[in-house]
């Protein structure tokens, strides 16, 4: 039923540009097609380094939290304390619940930046799981292993190739070996002429923890995670475990999913991230509400997104890629769209449109608006003119620009005005507030009326 | 409640009640409207009403109750024609609306019916009791019509009571051998009156008719004469409804295809006669398809851009991809999943990426292993890009979980390009948030309305003849090479089975009962005989042998009855 097609080996050119997909549609204007791909995947990029920007600032504090509470941890354990007290909650392995809320999708982000950090700041030793590649305890070691050995490579680069060449199928999966390998890696790390190895062991401390994530905690089979967490907490003494659990619904789950005997293993804290509406307003704010992004959203499709957000899936990474969507659809379907972009640029694109560009421009509703609304003689000059009409719309595209540069805020004062009236007949959010603007004039709503009644 | 005059106006205005709030309206209402035109009457009504209205259910009392009704009904008639006043019949009768409580519409009824009655008889004299008995049970029928288009009206609420009392409905059950002259009359009478009462009076008849359906027909169909004259769209709908709703048992329809007195086709002449069909509304489809294919510049862009596609609606769209394919991809490496195909796997599809795509010659452990090495590559190699097409994402063979799981890890790739078809009403339920946001899926409608031939060409049609002449062939084959003693053995297990066809719970015959009975027509002459035949005949799975509850061999010949039948026949010819 599978049948692979290549192309004949005479025939095979460089494969499709994602550039040339978006010129394929209408090749007479050119030149156009162009800048507008480039337009828009330069928007693009921003927005995204945007919103990946304002999604490490959010998650900021809980990983400062997590880091610190991953170095207090194991510190007994750095300490070699003999004391009785840490030597009964040495049984324990200390954990992270990461209670991350329902919005599944953006949780692989959030843990990739963690490792990331934890990678940075802690230790190398980090594995992530995940409960589908683990149906049960042996391919869950497997794939710890795996990681942890590979990371090991990847993060020291060293030339000790008898590690590489250690393939990790052929190692015997076991906590004995696991705990072999690390006492080897630390010896080495330890045994390495200080001087050299300074700057990477003032980062991670003698004996960095291994850090288990859990990806989807209430996914994995009880078994395996009883398993793992009995077998572990043996080899506690010999190997500083940390796991940190991804939560997505309460912490409650951790006690119904195990036994007390097997939580009672686990030193258990708790760590709330933001939710996702914060993170979904965060977002609108610094993509919509600023007139740092020529593009702007229209009433009914940010209603759609906000609602498959609100009523569906929580994805503040679907409302990303909706957001994407969008501007992709309008740069590819408007020709004009070539004047999306800053206004310097937008002036000077004015004065190179072609006649066709100029006539697009006058079937837009909107300018046929503004036609009607001036002097006949004008209005001859409008439609006839390209000149006279680029000069006109480079006016009316510095007026759009002074509006948008006032309205947003406007629109904040409006809002703190009106978000703390009983009932919020404007809203709570802004986004609503923003909404009901792009709706209509806001101020001959009823809603405007009731808000102004309250306020006095 | 529901008032005619209300209705007609078209301002429609219905209020759900309590009993007793009916009981004082009616109450009131009657005496208000009835005192505008004649005081005394209203006074002797309104007696009554308080007099009813402490009617215990003790029956002997209310048929003396009755009785003095009647007699007051006399006098009221009398009363209202001595005032020489020109109430119209219909004028009275048409407010008179009661609903609810068995008592209430009895009484109310009753009441509304007088100044009716007074109209059409003869005004000189008094309505007897027998006279009044029928023309009651009309009334009911009017009530019970209000109760119609009260459940009508509430049945977009979406709660749904049977608000018609219960003595009611008894009595509309017990055959009425009035009733029928007495519609007629109604009948006749309303043909003097105005047009308002017109349209209540056929209602009224309808009403008659409806629930003479629902009570198991035990009245006979009145003639609806006067509902063909008057077409209202109201009555209509009661119609409807009542013939939507008059069973409560579902009838199935039993015209199967076992039925059908042709004989089933085979698969060839099915094709040939299909391919006659014209293909309807060609024009506009070619249309439709063009549209869609106006849109694969744009499917390429969002491919490109890191969106999957999927394809849905009515109608196969192979054919639609296929163009795509041709027309878009031929200078780039694709894949061609036929999910369709009854055998496809994921490993297959894994395979022919790393052993076609990638040139790896090696085995691989298990998928998720292949999988990894796949997304290694590709991830290695920049330059590599593979745009995958997969009919029928939803079939039997690749709607699993696991099968999805790595599809949708396969498609998160940047560099791999999926297009898919789904045709399954509820395939999106395949997919849970993590795959969804794996796919990363740009919908897409594309109705097609083209048959699904490729796509069925591996499934049995039911109007085809299924394998049977196969299995027959088989079985005389087998039979034929045996020796006469197994042929018998086999026939008596078949005449056997045969004879239990009916039985659902026939579990084939037990061991020893097969051996007593081949004993008796001289077949065997041992256990250990039998046992040899019957090794024989499983080898060939003309057998199938199952242990009970009780652990008794019982044996059954896996072939539907009626190759079963058509064997014997043949055999018996044979012979």
């Amino acid at each position: 039923g599978c049948f692979v097609f290549k192309p004949s080996p005479k025939k095979r050119r460089v494969s499709h540009k994602t550039a040339n997909v978006f010129r394929q549609r209408d090749g007479n204007n050119s030149e156009d097609t162009e800048l507008r791909f480039v337009t828009c995947q330069s928007l693009w990029n921003q927005i995204k380094s945007e919103t990946e920007q304002i999604q490490e600032d959010l998650n900021k504090q809980l990983f400062d939290t997590l880091v610190s509470f991953l170095r207090r941890s194991h510190s007994e354990f750095q300490e070699k304390t003999t004391e009785w007290t840490c030597r009964m909650k040495s049984r324990e392995i200390p954990t992270a619940a990461l209670v991350l809320g329902v919005n599944v999708t953006d949780h692989d982000l959030t843990f990739r930046s963690l490792s990331e950090v934890l990678q940075n700041n802690i230790t190398p030793y980090v594995a992530l799981l995940e409960a589908k590649d683990c149906p049960g305890i042996k391919n869950l070691m497997q794939k710890l292993m795996g990681q942890l050995m590979n990371c090991y490579i990847d993060v020291d680069s060293l030339e000790d190739e008898d590690y590489v060449q250690v393939s990790q199928n052929r190692i015997r999966c076991s906590m004995t070996s696991l705990i072999s390998w690390y006492e080897g890696v630390t010896m080495k790390k330890n045994s390495e002429t200080p001087s050299k190895k300074r700057t990477s062991s003032s980062r991670h401390c003698q004996s960095p923890p291994v850090v288990v994530i859990f990806k989807d905690m209430e996914s994995f089979t009880t078994k395996v995670l009883q398993d793992f967490i009995v077998i572990s907490s043996q080899h506690i003494r010999e190997l500083p475990l940390v796991l940190i659990f991804g939560i997505a619904t309460s912490p409650m789950i951790i006690h119904s999913l195990l036994p007390h005997s097997v939580s009672s293993l686990l030193c258990i804290e708790l760590f709330q991230s933001l939710s996702c509406k914060d993170h979904l307003s965060t977002i609108i704010e610094k993509l919509l509400l600023t007139a740092q992004f020529p593009f702007k959203l229209g009433e009914k499709v940010l209603q759609v997104l906000i609602n498959i957000f609100l009523y569906h899936d929580f994805s503040v990474q679907n409302f990303i890629k909706g957001f994407q969507l969008c501007i992709v659809e309008h740069f590819y379907s408007q020709p004009l769209s070539v004047l999306c972009c800053q206004l310097v640029d937008a002036k000077k694109r004015v004065n190179s449109l072609s006649h066709d560009q100029c006539e697009n421009i006058r079937r837009l509703p909107s300018f046929r608006r503004y036609v009607e609304g001036q002097v006949s003689e004008k209005q001859i000059a409008l439609l006839t003119a390209d000149n006279f009409l680029k000069e006109t719309v480079q006016k009316l595209l510095e007026d759009l620009h002074v509006y948008h540069e006032n309205y947003v805020p406007v629109l904040r004062c409006l809002h703190v005005f009106t978000s703390s009236l009983p009932k919020y007949p404007l809203g709570k959010q802004i986004r609503e507030l923003h909404c009901a603007c792009l709706e209509n004039q806001v101020w001959e709503t009823e809603e405007y009326e009731s808000s102004l009644q309250l306020a006095r | 409640m529901s008032r005619p005059e209300g209705k007609v106006s078209g301002a429609l205005e219905v209020k759900f009640v309590p009993d007793e709030d009916v009981l004082k309206h009616i109450a009131d209402d009657t005496g208000i409207k009835v005192r505008k035109d004649k005081t005394q009457l209203t006074v002797s009504v309104k007696r009554f009403v308080k007099k009813l209205e402490n009617i215990s259910d003790d029956e002997a009392q209310e048929i003396l109750q009755e009785k003095n009704y009647v007699a007051a009904l006399g006098i009221c008639a009398q009363d209202s024609m001595g005032n020489g006043s020109s109430v119209s019949g219909g004028e009275v009768y048409s407010f008179q609306t009661p609903k609810r409580s068995t008592k209430m519409a009895e009484l109310a009824s009753e009441l509304a019916q007088t100044p009716g009655q007074s109209v059409a008889t003869d005004n000189s004299e008094c309505p007897e009791k027998t006279a009044k008995t029928p023309q009651s049970s009309s009334k009911y029928m009017f009530i019970l019509l209000i109760h119609v288009f009260s459940l009508l009206l509430q049945s977009k609420r979406k709660e749904f009571v049977s608000t018609t009392p219960y003595r009611l409905r008894k009595r509309l059950a017990a055959p009425d051998p009035y009733l029928e002259s007495e519609s007629e009359y109604s009948a006749s009478c309303s043909g003097e009156e105005d047009e308002e009462d017109q349209k209540e009076v056929s209602t009224v008849l309808s009403g008659q008719k409806t629930p003479a359906k629902t009570k198991a027909a035990s009245t006979p169909p009145p003639r609806n004469t006067l509902t063909k004259k008057i077409k209202d769209k109201m009555s209509n709908l009661v119609e409807e409804y009542f013939e939507a709703h008059s069973s409560s048992k579902v009838l199935t329809s039993d015209r199967t295809l076992q039925k059908l007195q042709k004989r089933r086709l085979n698969q060839q002449t099915l094709h040939d006669l299909l391919k006659k069909a014209p293909l309807a509304y060609a024009a506009e489809i070619k249309e439709l398809n063009q549209q869609h294919e106006s849109l694969f510049s744009k499917w390429m862009l969002q491919l490109h851009l890191g969106f999957n596609i999927v394809l849905y609606g009515l109608g196969s769209k192979r054919d639609l991809l296929e163009k795509f394919r041709t027309s878009v991809l031929q200078d780039s490496v694709h894949l061609v999943v036929n999910g369709y195909f009854p055998s496809i796997t994921v490993r297959s599809i894994l395979s022919s990426i790393t052993e076609e795509v990638l040139d790896h010659i090696g085995t691989f452990r298990s998928p998720l292993d292949q999988l990894e090495f796949i997304i290694k590559r590709f991830k290695e190699d920049s330059s590599l890009e593979l745009y995958v097409l997969i009919h029928n994402l939803d079939s039997q063979m690749l709607r699993g979980e696991r099968s999805q799981q790595i599809l949708a890890q396969l498609s998160s790739l940047p560099s791999i390009y999926l297009i898919a078809s789904i045709d399954h009403i509820n395939a999106p339920l395949m997919w849970d948030q993590a795959k969804l946001s794996l796919y990363n899926w740009l919908w897409y409608e594309t109705t097609t309305f083209s048959p699904y031939v490729e796509e069925t060409s591996y499934e049995n049609s039911l109007l085809v003849q299924q394998s049977g002449s196969l299995a027959l062939s088989s079985l005389t084959h087998v039979l034929r090479s045996l020796t006469l003693n197994a042929r018998g053995i086999f026939r008596l297990l078949a005449q056997y089975q045969l004879e239990n066809k009916g039985n659902p719970s026939y579990a084939g015959l037990s061991f020893q009962d097969f051996y007593q009975q081949c004993r008796e027509a001289f077949l065997v002459n041992s256990d250990l005989t039998l046992r040899a035949q019957l090794t024989e005949f499983r080898d060939h799975k003309l057998i199938r042998t199952k242990r009970g509850a009780d652990g008794v061999e019982y044996l059954l010949i896996p072939v539907d009855d009626c190759t079963l039948t058509d064997f014997l026949e043949k055999e018996d010819e044979d012979v």
